[in-house]
């Protein structure tokens, strides 16, 4: 039986102010998106290519993304036993589709935000 | 049926970041000529018309910045060259040109023809010696990380070749779908909040119940809780843990620091280890997305197209694709205790070469724990390869590897 020993990654590997990848620009636009009411979830764009909905552009580094990421990814998950307890509740069908995601979830995070984690998001 | 085959009942299945076969195993040629990597010949011409070999001179970190290109169009450049004729053939020579685009600097564009040499990355090419190592596993799209991902879950994309919002209506159930139907259990573990998961439009916001954390599925590694079915995904940022300490990319998208990817896989492969009932009845695939812009000298086959085309607008090529390619070859491994020590699973450029992709996720678990005559699935599903054969021992090793994380 082979020992195989792997050595720690070196601290100066750690880059927490390094500008976000595409991959994780693109892993907040689809929380913002999951996080809209389902009327305005419309694949429209800006002029500049841009989608209408992200807000994320205010997102610097990689811990900020990670800091989003997570306020986001849990307010999906909040949405989405908001909305099973509110069908679990019986509410009418409309009712249900109006409550269905967090509404203004995206738009109301600010000040929480800038709160917790130091910065804020604006609009890009 | 082989004893090792009788006594699985977990697959677990890592999926990395943007790396390809050449550039992670490529090097392993030399020391186990069966496995289809480098032969030190390979090159590519650089836009002034000079060589660029392919090296073993990659570096952990630091050398592939910006991230190499690898939306659609720019793999179209790498695989064809910028050959846009109907006859065209898949050369693998225009990686360096399209790296070329993004900072004009002819030096700095052959470095996506660098390799690591195999004792740079002790964890992955052992595991590729001690147990089966693909010659053939393709990524599913020629293109970046969603939709392919999205073909480890569902075995289609639904017709997309990008990384927008898209599958809101899917046709075809993801297979955690698909197991929680006939009563099993499944679940994708994210490394945590601050990393979570690449799968959110439809599985996140829809389906949250298949999800758990990264220290889940160690506490149900130790428990013997594990689900029949495990998706792994690693940590995508440099972020601080709870209690503050420095927690590191593990998912070696570049420029992410590839040493702590070797840690991650490690410590998957140790927590199953560590348990012998699971030890001995899971199968675990180490599998990478796509290849992110990096070399390979394999060009990808032809596939069963899925039965949607990608418009000329999405493609970004002035032409439609038909899903009738694979994408570009990535590292794929498959760890057991039951699976022949050197097996290497043959490639294109082998004899009865077997072809892989992201589909063969799907149509591996849904055949194994659902039901081989499963019927709702896509073209490309139906047609993908399975890997639970190539569990064929009937005596378990005991002579498997052991990682001492330091």
């Amino acid at each position: 039986m082979a020992i195989i020993k792997v050595p720690k990654t070196p601290a100066s590997a750690f880059n927490p102010r390094r500008t976000p990848s595409d991959l994780i620009r693109q892993q907040i636009k689809h929380l913002e998106w999951a996080l809209l009411p389902a009327a305005q979830r419309q694949p429209t764009r800006r002029k500049d290519g841009t989608l209408r909905w992200f807000k994320g552009g205010a997102v610097k580094t990689e811990a900020q993304a990670a800091a989003y990421i997570a306020v986001l990814t849990a307010r999906v998950q909040d949405a989405y036993a908001d909305y099973q307890a509110r069908a679990a509740r019986g509410l009418p069908r409309q009712q249900q589709k109006q409550a269905r995601p967090g509404l203004l979830i995206v738009h109301e995070f600010s000040p929480v935000y800038r709160q917790i984690y130091g910065f804020t998001a604006t609009a890009s | 049926m082989p004893v090792g085959l009788d006594k699985l009942k977990h697959i677990v299945v890592l999926m990395m970041e943007n790396r390809s076969f050449d550039h992670m195993l490529g090097g392993l040629r030399a020391l186990d000529s069966r496995i289809d990597g480098l032969t030190g010949t390979e090159f590519n011409l650089d836009t002034n018309g000079g060589q660029a070999p392919a090296t073993p001179d990659a570096k952990f970190q630091s050398q592939l910045d910006p991230d190499p290109n690898h939306h659609f169009a720019a793999v179209d450049v790498q695989i064809f060259d910028g050959d846009l004729s109907p006859t065209r053939q898949a050369t693998m020579g225009g990686f360096v040109k399209s790296y070329f685009e993004q900072r004009r600097d002819v030096k700095h564009s052959k470095k996506i023809m660098f390799h690591f040499a195999p004792e740079k990355l002790p964890v992955l090419t052992t595991l590729a010696r001690e147990f089966a190592v693909f010659n053939g596993w393709f990524s599913s799209i020629p293109g970046p990380t969603l939709c392919n991902r999205a073909f480890a879950h569902y075995g289609s994309s639904f017709g997309h070749v990008d990384m927008n919002v898209f599958y809101p209506n899917t046709i075809f159930k993801s297979v955690y779908q698909r197991l929680d139907a006939a009563g099993k259990k499944a679940k994708i573990y994210f490394f945590d909040f601050q990393s979570s998961t690449m799968e959110i439009v439809n599985l996140l916001q829809h389906q949250p119940q298949f999800f758990g954390s990264f220290d889940q599925f160690q506490r149900d590694c130790v428990a013997g809780t594990l689900p029949d079915y495990s998706f792994i995904e690693p940590n995508y940022s440099d972020h601080n843990g709870s209690g503050g300490e420095a927690l590191l990319a593990s998912d070696q998208h570049p420029d992410h620091d590839v040493r702590e990817g070797e840690r991650f896989i490690a410590s998957v492969y140790n927590s199953l280890q560590a348990n012998p009932a699971l030890w001995e009845s899971t199968a675990l695939l180490i599998v990478y997305d796509e290849h992110g812009g990096i070399y390979d000298h394999v060009p990808p086959p032809p596939c069963t197209p899925d039965g949607a085309v990608a418009q000329p607008g999405q493609t970004g090529t002035g032409k439609p694709f038909f899903f009738d390619r694979l994408g570009v070859r990535v590292p794929a491994i498959l760890v057991s205790p039951w699976v022949a020590k050197g097996t290497v699973v043959p490639g294109p450029n082998d004899a009865n070469p077997r072809i892989f992709e992201h589909a063969s996720i799907p149509k591996t678990v849904t055949d194994f724990f659902v039901d081989p005559n499963f019927a709702e699935r896509s073209p490309r599903e139906k047609a993908a390869e399975s890997f639970t054969d190539l569990i064929t021992l009937d005596v378990m090793r005991t002579d498997t590897p052991v990682f001492q994380l330091g």
